[in-house]
């Protein structure tokens, strides 16, 4: 068995880029996401079945494992669209869970968090499935807190205390899928950061010159695209371990993150700029790894199996 | 008579004043290390700050007492930023300015202008802010396109400045702008004076990514600024710049920053206590980054059997495990093992050559920028 997505998980992550630059026509600054925009992406991406790649065949679904979905999570995450996809589309192929939220279109999880803190991934979500599931049926999927978006492109909503996740119930299967997708989903940023700023120094000039022609620069950006080839390796690595993901998972995190730092050195004043907005994919990564942290098994209560 | 050693008793006895100021009536309400920079709060603080220093006699430092300063040296001044970054003091706006401008001014000023601009740089009445990289001048400063054209005593200013710190509030500018629009580099840009509040110049702020807006877009518009405003000899502005450039990179900064950092560390330090030993956490980090080479030549050579192209995630193998070999050395010899002294040091002597064979890390991304990515091509020779 590879290691590697099979070559028809890269297609179908090459056809989902294809289909989210078609909707997302403006930049990632533009009013599309939030207006009637993002309504009509998710209903793209519901109604081509994006949804239901991780539900069994058997259901209905397309049946991918976690290591084909990476590919379809990094095509994602290049994009940092404040839409719940990842979380919905690891919810949905739950039967427990299936069967509860099939109607309710977009969904989040709520993650553990320290001092009774839990976390919720993404926007534009219409419940939060609490990590409850287990013997018992669990509580109904909530509505969302209101009140809570404030920073938008940091993907997680902080809410308050309460006794939403019980210790023992949360399913370890479950967070280290949506661990692995989180990763692919932040080396996606990263892969998109590094773009921008390769094509920015094939056309600042300094000197008289491209700034690519020089060898400092050259140099950065090549161990930009090492920790990207890298970020990429340790994805698979965590998806090939579900048992034990997270060194997997927190690597492909901070090499995303070594790479946006190159970018906004390669970018120079102008990469420090908010306008600039490669801050969205660092906020973006900084968001993600907070969350895999509390969906990590030092702070997740695991079933005592 | 200003000290020569850290230890002199000159640079003691400053030390000890200045603690007894610093814990006394100044500090109360003015730590500044929790704020973040280029907030509202800190701009506030930074210029109560400077009044505070001129009242108390700690502004203009090493400035000769004939322009208002103390006459104090180098030491002094370090020790003024040592002992107040560990007070956690504020920046403030004007002892940045005393340093660069100032001692411009000091140096190579007129008369006239060491009247007119010292004393409100002393006691921070007057802001100012730097007028020096454009949009297409960064790094090479020197290929600033924003025009000083002299027309009798004046000259108009047109262009853009960018990356301007504080000038949303400043009350001056020195500003490097092409003075002849045909001269060779270097020898085509003057340093003016210019005052901002002026119809003509428009101040736009730059949001960081941090949310704050600390720097500025600057447009100038037949701007004016005097002839008696402008420092040194004309189209001789470049050596002045390079002159005050000098003086922004020094000790004084570096101590502010070293402890500033340490301040960063320490933090770092209380938190990791929390959480895990912090050799136990480097180990751990060291070895995940090694068990991602086996990942990854597991990757390669599956992309090669699969039929798939595999150089672009080959071409960064070399580099990564003799870097990461080096970095496990170094670990190594950091734990000063006594049972293992010889251990490590061999191991760390020979880890230095790995960076060198089989194409040196230089070479190795030489090789992915230039053949794998499709960067330019090194010049020859």
């Amino acid at each position: 068995m590879p290691i590697v997505a099979t070559g028809q998980a890269r297609e179908l992550a090459t056809a989902f880029g294809q289909l989210l630059d078609g909707q997302l026509r403006h930049s990632i600054l533009g009013d599309e996401y939030f207006s009637a925009g993002h309504s009509r992406l998710w209903d793209a991406i519901a109604g081509g079945g994006w949804l239901d790649l991780a539900v069994a065949e058997d259901d209905g679904g397309a049946g991918l494992p976690v290591k084909d979905l990476t590919a379809v999570a990094e095509a994602w995450g290049r994009r940092i669209v404040p839409l719940p996809f990842t979380c919905t589309m690891v919810l949905r192929a739950i039967p427990a869970v299936r069967e509860r939220v099939a109607a309710a279109g977009r969904l989040t999880l709520s993650v553990p968090g320290a001092g009774g803190w839990r976390l919720v991934p993404m926007y534009g979500v219409d419940k939060v499935c609490h990590l409850s599931w287990g013997d018992g049926p669990g509580p109904e999927p909530d509505a969302v807190p209101s009140g809570l978006a404030a920073d938008l492109f940091a993907p997680s909503l902080p809410i308050g205390a309460g006794g939403v996740l019980q210790p023992g119930q949360s399913d370890p299967a479950v967070l280290a899928s949506i661990a692995t997708l989180w990763a692919a989903e932040a080396v996606g940023a990263a892969s998109a950061a590094f773009d921008a700023a390769f094509s920015y120094a094939g056309f600042r000039q300094a000197f008289g010159r491209r700034i690519a022609e020089f060898q400092a620069v050259k140099h950065r950006i090549a161990d930009m695209y090492k920790c990207l080839e890298l970020a990429r390796t340790a994805v698979l690595w965590a998806a090939n371990t579900p048992d034990a993901p997270q060194r997997g998972v927190r690597l492909a995190l901070e090499l995303s993150r070594e790479i946006i730092e190159g970018a906004i050195q390669i970018e120079g004043g102008i990469g420090f700029t908010w306008e600039a907005g490669i801050h969205f994919y660092l906020r973006h990564i900084l968001a993600l790894d907070r969350l895999v942290q509390c969906a990590g098994p030092a702070s997740a209560p695991i079933a005592g199996s | 008579m200003s000290a020569v050693t850290f230890d002199d008793p000159a640079a003691t006895s400053f030390r000890r004043e200045l603690r007894d100021w610093l814990t006394g009536t100044a500090l109360p309400g003015l730590r500044a290390l929790e704020l973040s920079h280029g907030s509202d709060a800190n701009v506030q603080l930074g210029r109560r700050w400077d009044s505070l220093l001129s009242e108390a006699g700690y502004a203009g430092l090493s400035w000769p007492p004939e322009y208002g300063g103390r006459g104090l040296g180098v030491v002094e001044e370090v020790i003024f930023y040592e002992e107040c970054t560990r007070a956690g003091a504020p920046d403030g706006f004007s002892r940045f300015t005393q340093h660069m401008l100032g001692n411009l001014l000091i140096e190579f000023g007129t008369r006239v202008q060491q009247e007119k601009y010292l004393p409100g740089m002393l006691d921070g009445s007057q802001l100012w802010c730097q007028g020096s990289s454009e949009p297409n001048a960064g790094s090479d400063l020197a290929a600033v396109v924003t025009t000083a054209d002299r027309h009798g005593d004046e000259y108009l200013i047109n262009g853009r400045k960018t990356w301007t710190s504080w000038a949303h509030l400043a009350d001056a500018c020195w500003l490097l702008a092409k003075s002849d629009r045909t001269g060779r580099r270097h020898h085509n840009l003057s340093l003016l004076l210019v005052d901002m509040h002026q119809p003509g110049i428009v101040v736009t702020p730059i949001r960081q990514i941090t949310g704050a807006s600390g720097f500025n877009e600057v447009a100038f518009t037949d701007a004016r600024a005097g002839v008696q405003d402008r420092v040194g000899a004309e189209h001789e502005g470049w050596s002045l710049i390079r002159w005050t450039l000098s003086r922004e990179r020094g000790v004084y900064q570096s101590m502010r920053r070293y402890l500033e950092v340490s301040h960063y560390l320490r933090q770092a330090e209380a938190c990791q206590r929390e959480v895990a030993d912090r050799r136990a956490e480097v180990t751990e980090r060291l070895q995940s980054r090694l068990e991602l080479i086996w990942w990854h030549v597991v990757r390669c050579v599956e992309e090669v059997t699969l039929g798939l192209d595999s150089r672009a995630a080959e071409s960064i193998l070399k580099l990564y495990w003799s870097e990461l070999w080096q970095e496990v050395a170094h670990f190594g010899l950091s734990l000063r093992c006594e049972q293992h002294r010889d251990f490590w040091r061999d191991v760390y002597l020979y880890s230095r050559s790995v960076t060198i064979w089989a194409g040196t890390s230089e070479i190795q991304r030489n090789i992915i920028s230039e053949r794998v990515l499709g960067m330019p091509r090194a010049e020859a020779g």
